[in-house]
């Protein structure tokens, strides 16, 4: 742990000194946590997670992002508490294409995963995850499709497809995006018994005028209707390889400039699980804080 | 042997007085063409000028314009890139350089060229006020006060200055001196839309 303490102050370090040497690197440093509190779950009892993001940006050429989240999870019935350490690279180009009007993000992912799952299933995850994004010059249309490959151990592989479509509303102030999660896995024995699962999450967010400190600069509500297993979130930058099949959810939250250079984002909500294996059904409700500097 | 040189020499001056006279008629044509917003013919018409002659500074400035009047915004910067190859000391291309890339949304690097004139020639309007509109779209509302807080100190008669520090207080919330700047926006140019639009909203 204070290994990984260490490489990240290193990493902020160096992202620092990046910006003071030069003027054409952008770089936002973040701290994050969450809080999920289950709710009638015979075997989990909770789950925090800190961490922090790195993320440069050279121009509007592209840039680099590198994260580390350490995640317990406690679990009930006097089983012993699963650490989890998760290490996140992350790399994108930018394509200006006149004939398109807009821009071609190329991106690339790493995610490893290193935990005391006793069983290994969790534990030992690697996923690399690609994306190709389009965004008009007029920030009205977005679209994305990604593919992202999770390697588990004891035998299983999970591919997973996400189309995405985001589109900018009324004059610009508000923002609705679409996104399919299309997950396919190689052994359903390991997989609670499904071979594939089919999701569809939807998010808005709404800027508001900045009136004081207090007013926050946008809203945001989300929600996800259908099940996903083993998901792979690439907006947040995480891997789901601890949770159960989760089978909806809703998500609510606000952002706050709070300087300069300074945000803060709050998010809160409540998702639903099951266990098909255990016959477990049950909720997690979530508060998720995040604050950022751009240096 | 004499008369060989003669020949010659005469030759040598009738062919550099006609590459003279073409150059000069597709530069008049690319001129006429271009005012008549004919933009593709007027790069057609510059097909004939050399790219290593002594115009070759002007053909790529001239070049990347007329792309960037297209919407040819990719190919426009890489001709101003090659035109501030030729001549780091340019202040057209770098100036240049900044509207293909404020067309394509590239904030920083526009704020990059326009502040490597600024650099070169503190206080240049223009280059100001590219800065600032690229600072409004990377949403830098502070660098944005900054610079259009500095333009109505350098140029106190504009309208413009006035409209973009007002924007910026705007975002930064700062609603008093957004009315303030709008106000002296007004008193520049009465019946000014946005302002007249945001006191009346006050």
């Amino acid at each position: 742990m204070k290994k990984n303490i260490m490489l990240l102050c290193c990493t902020t370090v160096l992202a620092s000194s990046l910006t003071h040497a030069s003027e054409a690197w952008k770089v936002n440093t973040a701290a994050q946590g969450t809080y999920l509190g289950y709710s009638n779950s015979q075997y989990r009892d909770s789950l925090h997670e800190e961490g922090a993001v790195v993320s440069a940006d050279y121009l509007d050429e592209g840039g680099v992002t590198a994260g580390y989240t350490h995640t317990e999870l406690t679990l009930k019935n006097n089983q012993p508490r699963l650490d989890q350490n998760s290490y996140f690279l992350s790399a994108r180009k930018h394509f200006y294409i006149d004939e398109l009007a807009g821009k071609i993000t190329l991106r690339a992912d790493g995610h490893f995963i290193d935990n005391t799952d006793p069983s290994n299933d969790t534990d030992d995850v690697s996923v690399g995850a690609t994306q190709a994004s389009y965004l008009s010059n007029n920030k009205k249309y977005y679209a994305d499709f990604g593919y992202a490959y999770s390697h588990y151990q004891n035998n299983l592989h999970v591919s997973q497809y996400t189309p995405t479509v985001g589109v900018g509303v009324f004059d610009g102030d508000g923002w609705l995006q679409l996104r399919g999660y299309f997950i396919e896995t190689s052994n359903p024995e390991r997989a609670q018994g499904l071979s594939s699962t089919q999701a569809a999450e939807i998010k808005y967010t709404h800027w508001l005028t900045p009136d004081g400190l207090f007013k926050p600069s946008n809203l945001q509500i989300g929600g996800l209707v259908g099940r996903r297993f083993y998901a792979v979130d690439m907006d947040a930058g995480t891997v789901a390889n601890l949770a159960d099949v989760q089978t909806g959810g809703i998500t609510t939250g606000a952002e706050w400039k709070v300087s300069e250079h300074g945000k803060v984002l709050l998010l809160g909500g409540n998702n639903f699980y099951k266990n098909r294996t255990a016959s477990d059904s049950y909720s997690g409700a979530f508060g998720y804080l995040n604050a950022s500097v751009v240096w | 042997m004499k008369k060989i040189k003669l020949v010659l020499l005469l030759t040598g001056l009738l062919a550099t007085s006609w590459a003279y006279a073409d150059n000069e008629a597709a530069w008049t044509s690319s001129y006429s063409l271009e005012a008549t917003k004919k933009y593709a013919d007027a790069l057609a018409a510059l097909n004939g000028i050399s790219a290593s002659g002594d115009d070759a500074q002007l053909l790529l400035l001239r070049q990347g314009w007329l792309t960037y009047l297209q919407g040819q915004y990719s190919e426009s910067v890489q001709h101003y890139q090659a035109a501030m190859q030729q001549n780091p000391k340019s202040i057209d291309a770098a100036l240049g350089m900044t509207l293909p890339l404020l067309a394509q949304q590239r904030w920083q690097e526009a704020a990059v060229h326009a502040k490597e004139v600024l650099n070169a020639s503190p206080n240049q309007y223009t280059a100001y006020l590219r800065l600032i509109v690229a600072e409004e779209g990377a949403k830098d509302w502070s660098a944005m006060k900054k610079h259009a807080e500095e333009l109505t100190q350098h140029y106190p008669t504009d309208t413009s200055a006035f409209v973009y520090l007002a924007r910026a207080y705007a975002w930064l919330g700062d609603k008093e001196a957004a009315k303030k700047a709008y106000t002296a926006a007004l008193s520049r140019m009465p019946k000014h839309y946005e302002a007249t639009a945001y006191l009346a909203k006050l």
